[in-house]
C-alpha cells in the first residue's frame, strides 16, 4: 500500500512545482541532447576519418610487391604487381574467393610533376577502375564540374582533377595539361591530358594534389602494361583484417617465387594508421567521459535542489514512520519519471538535429580555416541511427536515475529532527 | 502504566565554539491518558524534549522508554517503526503533504503500518475525518483548507493509527484564538474517548488552561510539575 502512495506522490510532485520540474526536464534534456549530438558527431567524424583512410590509403588489406615497401618513398613503379607471367588479374584470381573478401580494386598511385611558369608542382596520380570502385569510392559523385573521364578515349587522354588543384594551377574543365613522371622503365615520361571534370572530396589533401585517370591511361603513361601498383581489398568486416591477411599470404606464398605480400591496414605505414585510430579513439572517449561527468553533475544538482526544497516534508514523512528505504524510493521514482520525460525530449531533439546535420553536413573546414592536412573531410556528416537514439535515451534514464539515487540516499540519511527544521 | 518515561535526560547542542545545554538532567513520566502541557519561554528546551520523546532526536545522556520500549541503541529503522506504531505528531505548521488530499494525508499513515485491507483503512480514515469534523472536505488538498481545517487533518493523521502517544508542538500557534480553542476542545475530546496520551508544548495560556498537567521548563530544567485536581 505504501508503494501506491509513493507512486502517487511521485507523479503529483512532478506537476507540483511546474517551473522547477520544467527546469529539471530542460537540464536533463539538454544533457541528453548534447550527448546524442556529440555521439552522432563523433561517430560521423570517426567514420569519416576511418573511411577516408581506408579508401585512399590502406583499404582493409593491401597487396603489394614485397620489395616496394623498402623504397616506398621513391614510389618505384617497377616494383609492381604483374601476376605470375600474364598480368595482375592472376593475383586477383587467387585471392578473390578468400572468405571475408568483398571487393578487390587494382590501383596505381604515382607521383608526377606539372611544369608551371613559376616553378614545378608535385601532384599525385590516382589510376583506378571507376566502375569497379563505384560502391566504395564513387569519383563520379564527387565531380562538381564537367564529367567523368572515359576509360578508353582513343586519340586523347582524359583526367579528372581536384578542384582546389585546378584553382591553384589556374586551369578549368576542357583545358589541356602536360604531366611528367618517371616511368616503370626508369625513363622520363610525359603525357598531355584533357581535364574533363573537377572533383571535390572535401578532403584538403586530395582536392589540392590528386588527379584521377583510368588504369589503361596510366598503363600507357607509366609504361606498365598488364600491371598495377597495388591491389586494395575491402572486407565484409574490417575487424577481421589480420586473419584474412594471414590467409591471403598463405595462398600467395603457396606459389613458388611469389613476390607479393598482403598487409592489413593495422600494419601498414609501420602501424601509424592503427596508432592514429587508437589515439583518436582515446581522445574522443576522454571528451565523451568528461561530457558524461558534466551531464551527471547537472542531474545530481537538479535532484539535490528538489530534496532541499522538500526538506521539511522529508522530516514529516520520517516522523510519520516512513523508513529510509521508502524515502529513497519516493525520490528515486520521481527522478526516474522526470528522467524518462527528459531523456525522451532530449533524444527527440538530439535525433532531429543530428538527422538534419547528417543530411546537410557540418563544414569543419570553415571552422578550422580549411588547413587540415590529415584525412579529415571538410564537411563532416554526423551519424544518425536507431542505435544512437536508443543509446541516448537509455543513457539519460540510467545516468539520471543513478545520479538521483545518490542524493535520494542522502535524503534518507538526514535526521528527521534536522529535516523538520529544514536546516540540513 | 507509564506511556513515556524519561530518566536523567541531558541534551547539548554545539553552536560554533559554544555548547548550549538544552536539557539538564530531566526526569519526567507520562501515564496513559494524560493530557499534559510542557510550558516555558522560547529556548527553554520544550521542543528538544518533545523531539527526544518522539524518537526524532537522541539524548546525549539518559534513557527514554515509550510503551516500555527502551529507545537508546535502537537502529534508525527500528526508531521509524516505533514512531509509526506508537507515536502521532501534530506540528505547529501542520506539515501536511501538499500533494495529497485530506483523505490521503490521513490514509497514508495507515498504509505505512500496512495493517488492514485497503477497504478497511478507507473506512477507518473516513470515520476519523468525520470525528474531527471534516466530513465532506476529504477530497480537498491542504491549500484548499483553512488553517484550522489543516490542523484537524493533522490531528486525524496523528490519531488514525491509534497511537499510545500524541506529541503536539505548539499546535495552536498558527491559529486564531477561536480556532485554537476548537482544536484544543477536539484534542481533549479524543483524549477522553481514546485514552491516548497527549503531550503538547506551548506558551499559550489558553492551551495551558486545557491541560490537566502542566510542566514548567526553564533553561532545560523542570521547575514545576503540577496536576489539576479532577
Amino acid at each position: 500500500m505504501t508503494q501506491n502512495y509513493i507512486i502517487k506522490m511521485a507523479f503529483r510532485n512532478i506537476s507540483r512545482n511546474r517551473r522547477r520540474t520544467l527546469l529539471s526536464i530542460v537540464a536533463i534534456g539538454m544533457a541528453v541532447f548534447f550527448t546524442c549530438f556529440m555521439k552522432s558527431y563523433i561517430t560521423g567524424l570517426w567514420s569519416n576519418v576511418k573511411g577516408n583512410t581506408f579508401i585512399f590509403e590502406t583499404g582493409h588489406i593491401k597487396v603489394l610487391n614485397r620489395d616496394y615497401l623498402k623504397e616506398e618513398k621513391l614510389m618505384p613503379l617497377d616494383l609492381n604487381i604483374d601476376g605470375y607471367g600474364k598480368d595482375y588479374t592472376e593475383v586477383i584470381g587467387l585471392i578473390k574467393n578468400v572468405k571475408g573478401v568483398k571487393q578487390i580494386f587494382p590501383r596505381t598511385r604515382f607521383g608526377a610533376i606539372i611544369n608551371r611558369e613559376n616553378g614545378m608542382k608535385n601532384v599525385m596520380g590516382f589510376a583506378f577502375a571507376p566502375a569497379l570502385e563505384k560502391p566504395v569510392n564513387s569519383l563520379e559523385a564527387k565531380i562538381v564540374e564537367g564529367r567523368m573521364f572515359r576509360e578508353y578515349s582513343p586519340g586523347q587522354h582524359e583526367m579528372v582533377m581536384g578542384r582546389a588543384m585546378a584553382a591553384e594551377l589556374g586551369v578549368k574543365t576542357g583545358d589541356k595539361i602536360t604531366l611528367m613522371t618517371k616511368t616503370a622503365e626508369e625513363g622520363l615520361g610525359h603525357m598531355t591530358f584533357r581535364i574533363t571534370g573537377l572533383s571535390s572530396y572535401g578532403v584538403a589533401v586530395i582536392d589540392k594534389s590528386f588527379f584521377f585517370i583510368s588504369l589503361s591511361t596510366a598503363a600507357r603513361f607509366l609504361k606498365m602494361e598488364n600491371s598495377v601498383m597495388e591491389l586494395v581489398i575491402f572486407l565484409d568486416d574490417d575487424t577481421k583484417s589480420r586473419a584474412v591477411t594471414a590467409e591471403i599470404n598463405r595462398i600467395l606464398n603457396s606459389r613458388p617465387g611469389n613476390p607479393y605480400q598482403a598487409y592489413s591496414w593495422e600494419e601498414q605505414g609501420n602501424g601509424q594508421y592503427y596508432e592514429m585510430f587508437v589515439k583518436m579513439s582515446g581522445i574522443y572517449n576522454v571528451i565523451f567521459v568528461i561530457f558524461l561527468v558534466l551531464a551527471s553533475l547537472v542531474i545530481v544538482n537538479t535532484v539535490m535542489m528538489v530534496i532541499y526544497e522538500r526538506m521539511k516534508e522529508i522530516g514529516t514523512i520520517a516522523a510519520m514512520g516512513m523508513r529510509g528505504s521508502a524515502i529513497v524510493r519516493l525520490f528515486f521514482f520521481e527522478a526516474v519519471i522526470v528522467s524518462i520525460i527528459s531523456s525522451f525530449s532530449g533524444t527527440v531533439l538530439g535525433g532531429i538535429v543530428s538527422y538534419i546535420a547528417s543530411r546537410l553536413g557540418i563544414n569543419v573546414g570553415k571552422l578550422t580555416g580549411g588547413g587540415m592536412s590529415i584525412r579529415f573531410s571538410e564537411i563532416i556528416y554526423p551519424y544518425i541511427g536507431w542505435d544512437l537514439l536508443l543509446f541516448s535515451f537509455v543513457f539519460g534514464v540510467v545516468v539520471a536515475s543513478v545520479c538521483s539515487y545518490i542524493p535520494a540516499l542522502r535524503a534518507a540519511r538526514i535526521e528527521p529532527v534536522e529535516a523538520l527544521k529544514g536546516v540540513y | 502504566m507509564a506511556t513515556v518515561v524519561c530518566r536523567n535526560i541531558v541534551k547539548n547542542y554545539r553552536i560554533g565554539a559554544d555548547i548550549v545545554r538544552a536539557l539538564k538532567d530531566v526526569n519526567v513520566s507520562f501515564e496513559q491518558g494524560e493530557f499534559s502541557a510542557i510550558v516555558g519561554p522560547s529556548g527553554s528546551g520544550k521542543s528538544t524534549l518533545l523531539n527526544i520523546i518522539g524518537c526524532l532526536d537522541k539524548p546525549d545522556q539518559g534513557e527514554v522508554k515509550i510503551n516500555n520500549i527502551i529507545i537508546k541503541d535502537q537502529t534508525k529503522k527500528a526508531l521509524a517503526d516505533i514512531r509509526r506504531d506508537h507515536i502521532g505528531f501534530v506540528f505547529q505548521t501542520f506539515n501536511l503533504i501538499p500533494v495529497l488530499t485530506a483523505f490521503e494525508n490521513v490514509n497514508f499513515v495507515l498504509s505505512l503500518k500496512n495493517s488492514g485491507s485497503a477497504a478497511e483503512n478507507r473506512g477507518i480514515t473516513m470515520k476519523m475525518l468525520e470525528e474531527v469534523g471534516l466530513k465532506g472536505l476529504e477530497h480537498r488538498k491542504p491549500l484548499e483548507l483553512s488553517g484550522g481545517q489543516q490542523q484537524r487533518v493533522a490531528i486525524a493523521r496523528a490519531l488514525v493509527k491509534e497511537p499510545a502517544l500524541v506529541l503536539a508542538d505548539e499546535p495552536t500557534a498558527n491559529l486564531d484564538s477561536r480556532t485554537g480553542e476548537s482544536i484544543m476542545e477536539l484534542m481533549m475530546k479524543l483524549n477522553l474517548n481514546k485514552r491516548t496520551t497527549f503531550i503538547f508544548s506551548t506558551h499559550d495560556k489558553m492551551v495551558m488552561e486545557y491541560a490537566r498537567r502542566t510542566i514548567d521548563l526553564h533553561d532545560g530544567m523542570i521547575t514545576n510539575d503540577q496536576r489539576k485536581k479532577p
